[in-house]
């Protein structure tokens, strides 16, 4: 029942401004794909190309075995949830979620049944003769939902449904999107710019700037091993130093000597990427980078300092929130694992 | 097999989609087709009959009114050159022009009022403000006949309250046409400026009031300035809709306080010089256009 | 605080504009209420109302002439508000929902009769009617009402679509309708309180015209306004006070109707 999709040399132009340039992807079934990204990357023109409310302008849309490129989005059986909801004001909650299934003619007794259970799928049982200007945003969401998922769509499509809710609501919306998207082991594609959210959440994450696929790979891929220096700066915080590898196991960026794993290839372009939490502050001296503590930012858990190196280079450390406390103008030491940070290499290092 | 089936019902039963099938390869025929009966409409019932009246305008006549297939002035020559009727389009003129700066001052006020003054009766006021528009001008003048009036209701009550000796001749003056016009004018220009004045951000008004304006200085600063461009547009509407009044012409102004409208429908109507008629016509349609645009050049000159 | 105070205190801050205000209001509904008076009056002359009397109510009644012409302008009234209200009602949805060329133009030429002097439509449907044979009849009437109305089906059904966001009808055609279902099942209904308000206006303005009537016209075609009005270039008869009052009570009914039906609210956006 759940499908496979796929996106060949998938294209839209909207006079003459290129919002979509050629992206390949394959979503497998079941599973949870984030496409994420700053506006205007193109996340959401894709979204709508696959369900059909917009026409490629070139390339093709596969669902399951068939072209569907073009295809009209009524005949796509697909789940699409709006971040507006797009709830039809003048009928009440169970009209709402038995649309798709009175387009299909389904009985009665049966529509009243699915309807009945979609409801209970997202905890809003009871709540058949409500109207959607009745309901808060978390609930108009979970009808959105519940509506999209009652005909038992080939794939669900989600553009982003969580970013109209505050944050509580959202954490707990997400976590139950995913339960049912578990649940019912339908594929899924979440379009979002709030990459904490597809990190959480999705199996795989499509990272999307000015119209290209960047990276795909799980969350942790993604975070741990960015491909390109957009992905490593837009997922997570990053310090990120160019330079040329020295080849005995530094990069050379300017007037800073910074270890890294990569021990061949002296001279080739290459970018270190070092995540806050992954640095430390230590007393000055114990470690090759030495700086200028600038401030820190209290975060609740951990305080995030900006020390200020030698060659004027931020560095952004994320340190726990304990112990002692660096004050700011003292000098300290930026230590990290040189092991867990990754390293971009040759073009990919100019990002 | 349960997939088959769904797809044939999403797909190929229903009669719509066969009509909306056909459409497919043709989207460019739908908004076609959407705006026909209007557009037909339009253009044989409106932009060429108003063409032609533009045009009927140039033809001779004859001394018995028959039109003559040949082109000419002097329908203009005669309506510029001729003192009296002249005359009555620059009364009308005025007269629009005195109407225009009372209804839209009066208007103005009570838009303001409906606007800002949050008020549970809200509705009922602007039921008030509209259910005479759609009484009908006809009844309106009617009863601005009445009473004007020498021995009509406003004399009869000054008299009774000693205020006046003599009644104050209402009909058939200017004066009594600018007042019951601008009374018949008065909803349309308050649905304008209404429309002008709520969609001004209340927190600008706010901003000035933080920052020490009062309630005046806060109205002459920041609300007027910015709903002047409403104001102008007001302005032109009721200037054009005065222009060509019509009923409260026929009734308050009587023949002893012609105007243009009723001179139109007595050369058309009933003197059936049409080519005349159409020439004045076509004098009134050039100033409203001539209103129109001085306004929109006017509105984009300030935009800059 | 004294009352004397408190009334001065009232007059210097809101008091004397809100009765501005009132006065205003007044001078807006005088002549109405005029009308009113002069129906019930049973003096048939022009002045004071003396007492109350229906008998100009029963003379109308009485009057085939007004009857007839009641008849006329309910008829096309009525036609003419429900094609303007179609033909509107396709093309604001074509104008909202489709980008095409000529939209802006369109739009402008539909909504133009509003700023229009209104004698021009007049005076120029019956130029280009008369030579075919449309003057004087129902279907010149008719077309003649279509054109001054169009213009309000327009602004206010395009306003009510705008309203709506166009992910509704996008979210129908994802749930398996397709376009004509989707405009019947889901944007019709959205809008159905507009365009009952949109009909109700462009009927209520077809029905108290006057400046295009008078031109299209004919002898078995005569309306209400135009009965009125040559009636009274002539006499001061309160037979026409009591139509006057007829037309008041049918469009006051008419509003409570739709107010019931759609709320005050919708009713106003003209």
């Amino acid at each position: 029942m759940s499908a496979t999709i796929r996106l060949h040399s998938l294209r839209k132009e909207f006079d003459g401004v290129v919002a979509v340039d050629a992206i390949e992807l394959t979503v497998e079934p079941g599973l949870l794909y984030a496409l994420l990204g700053p506006s205007g990357c193109g996340k959401t023109t894709t979204l709508r190309m696959i369900a059909g409310l917009e026409t490629p302008t070139a390339g093709a849309i596969w669902i399951g075995e068939a072209d569907c490129t073009h295809v009209p989005p009524y005949a796509r059986d697909l789940g699409l949830v709006f971040q507006n909801y797009a709830l039809f004001p003048h009928m009440d909650v169970a009209t709402n979620v038995a649309f798709g299934l009175r387009m299909r003619r389904l009985p009665e007794d049966e529509i009243t049944k699915r309807v009945a259970e979609v409801l209970a799928l997202v905890q809003l049982a009871g709540f058949e003769r409500r109207r959607p200007k009745q309901l808060s945003g978390g609930q108009q969401q979970r009808v959105a939902l519940a509506r999209a998922l009652v005909t038992r769509p080939r794939a669900l499509l989600l553009d982003e449904p969580l970013s109209n809710l505050d944050k509580n609501l959202r954490d707990e919306m997400r976590t139950q999107v995913r339960d049912i998207q578990n649940r019912l082991g339908i594929t899924a594609i979440l379009v979002t710019h709030d990459q904490e959210e597809a990190l959480a959440i999705a199996d795989r994450v499509v990272v999307m700037n000015k119209g290209r696929i960047e990276q795909i790979g799980r969350g942790e891929d993604v975070y741990r091993r960015p491909a390109t220096l957009f992905v490593a700066r837009f997922v997570g915080t990053a310090n990120v130093f160019k330079g040329n590898l020295s080849g005995d196991g530094h990069l050379v960026a300017g007037t800073l000597r910074l270890p890294v794993k990569a021990a061949d290839r002296a001279g080739e372009r290459a970018a270190l990427v070092v995540r806050p939490a992954d640095a430390a502050l230590r007393p000055a001296g114990a470690g090759a980078l030495t700086g200028v503590v600038e401030g820190h930012v209290y975060q609740g858990a951990l305080r995030r300092y900006t020390v200020r190196l030698a060659d004027g280079s931020p560095f952004v450390v994320d340190v726990p929130d304990q112990g002692t406390v660096p004050a700011p103008g003292s000098t300290v030491a930026v230590t990290y694992d040189p092991a867990r940070c990754h390293v971009l290499r040759g073009v990919a290092a100019d990002g | 097999m349960a997939e088959r089936a769904l797809a044939s019902a999403v797909q190929g039963d229903e009669p719509t989609r066969r009509v909306v099938a056909w459409f497919a390869p043709r989207r460019w025929l739908v908004p076609v087709l959407l705006v026909l009966p209007i557009a037909a409409v339009l253009m044989l019932a409106y932009v060429i009959p108003v063409a032609i009246m533009a045009g009927l305008g140039f033809f001779a006549t004859d001394p018995t009114g028959k039109v003559l297939p040949t082109l000419t002035l002097a329908h203009f020559v005669k309506f510029f050159g001729d003192s009296w009727y002249f005359f009555v389009l620059v009364r009308s003129l005025r007269i629009a022009f005195f109407v225009t700066v009372l209804t839209v001052v009066l208007g103005y006020v009570v838009a303001y009022f409906l606007a800002f003054y949050r008020s549970r009766l809200i509705e009922l006021y602007l039921v008030l403000v509209v259910a005479p528009i759609l009484i009908g001008n006809v009844v309106r003048a009617y009863g601005w006949r009445f009473l004007m009036g020498e021995s009509g209701i406003v004399n009869g009550l000054l008299t009774r309250l000693g205020v006046i000796d003599r009644p104050i001749p209402f009909l058939y003056t200017e004066h009594g046409i600018v007042i019951a016009d601008s009374s018949v004018l008065l909803p349309i220009v308050i649905m304008i400026l209404l429309g002008v004045l709520s969609r001004i951000d209340a927190t600008y008004i706010e901003a000035a009031k933080s920052l020490g304006a009062g309630r005046w200085r806060a109205f002459w600063h920041v609300t007027l300035p910015l709903s002047l461009p409403g104001v102008a547009a007001a302005c032109v509407v009721c200037f054009t809709l005065a222009l060509g009044t019509f009923e409260t012409a026929v009734f308050i102004g009587g023949k002893r306080v012609q105007m243009i409208a009723p001179l139109v429908y007595e050369q058309i109507g009933v003197v059936f010089n049409w080519p005349f008629g159409a020439a004045m016509s076509l004098v009134i349609l050039a100033i409203s256009i001539g209103g129109i645009a001085l306004n929109d050049r006017l509105m984009r000159e300030r935009a800059r | 605080m004294t009352a004397v105070a408190r009334l001065r205190r009232w007059l210097a801050g809101d008091g004397a504009f809100k009765i501005l205000v009132a006065a205003i209001f007044l001078f807006l509904g005088l002549p109405v209420i005029v009308a009113f008076l002069i129906a019930v009056n049973p003096r048939p002359t022009i002045g004071m109302p003396t007492g109350f009397s229906l008998r100009w109510f029963a003379e109308v009644l009485r009057e085939s002439s007004w009857l007839a012409a009641y008849a006329n302008s309910l008829l096309t009234a009525l036609v003419a508000a429900l094609a303007a209200l179609v033909s509107g009602t396709l093309f604001a949805y074509a104008s909202v929902r489709y980008r095409f060329r000529g939209r802006g133009l369109f739009a402008a030429i539909a909504t133009s009769p509003l700023g229009m002097p209104r004698i021009i439509i007049g005076v120029a449907l019956l130029i280009f009617f008369n030579p075919v044979g449309l003057s004087g009849t129902f279907t010149g009437l008719i077309i003649g009402f279509v054109v001054i109305t169009t213009p309000y089906i327009v602004r206010t059904v395009g306003a009510v679509l705008d309203v709506y966001d166009p992910a509704i009808e996008e979210a129908a055609l994802t749930l398996g309708a397709d376009e004509i279902q989707t405009f019947f099942r889901v944007t019709l209904p959205m809008i159905a309180p507009g365009l009952i308000s949109a009909a109700i206006l462009a009927f209520v303005y077809a029905f108290g015209n006057l400046q295009v009537a008078i031109f299209l016209t004919g002898p078995e075609t005569v309306t209400i306004p135009v009965l009125m009005f040559s009636v009274l270039e002539f006499e001061g008869d309160p037979t026409v006070a009591a139509v006057a009052c007829i037309n008041i009570l049918i469009v006051t009914a008419v509003i409570l109707v739709a107010n019931r039906l759609v709320g005050a609210k919708n009713l106003l956006r003209l």
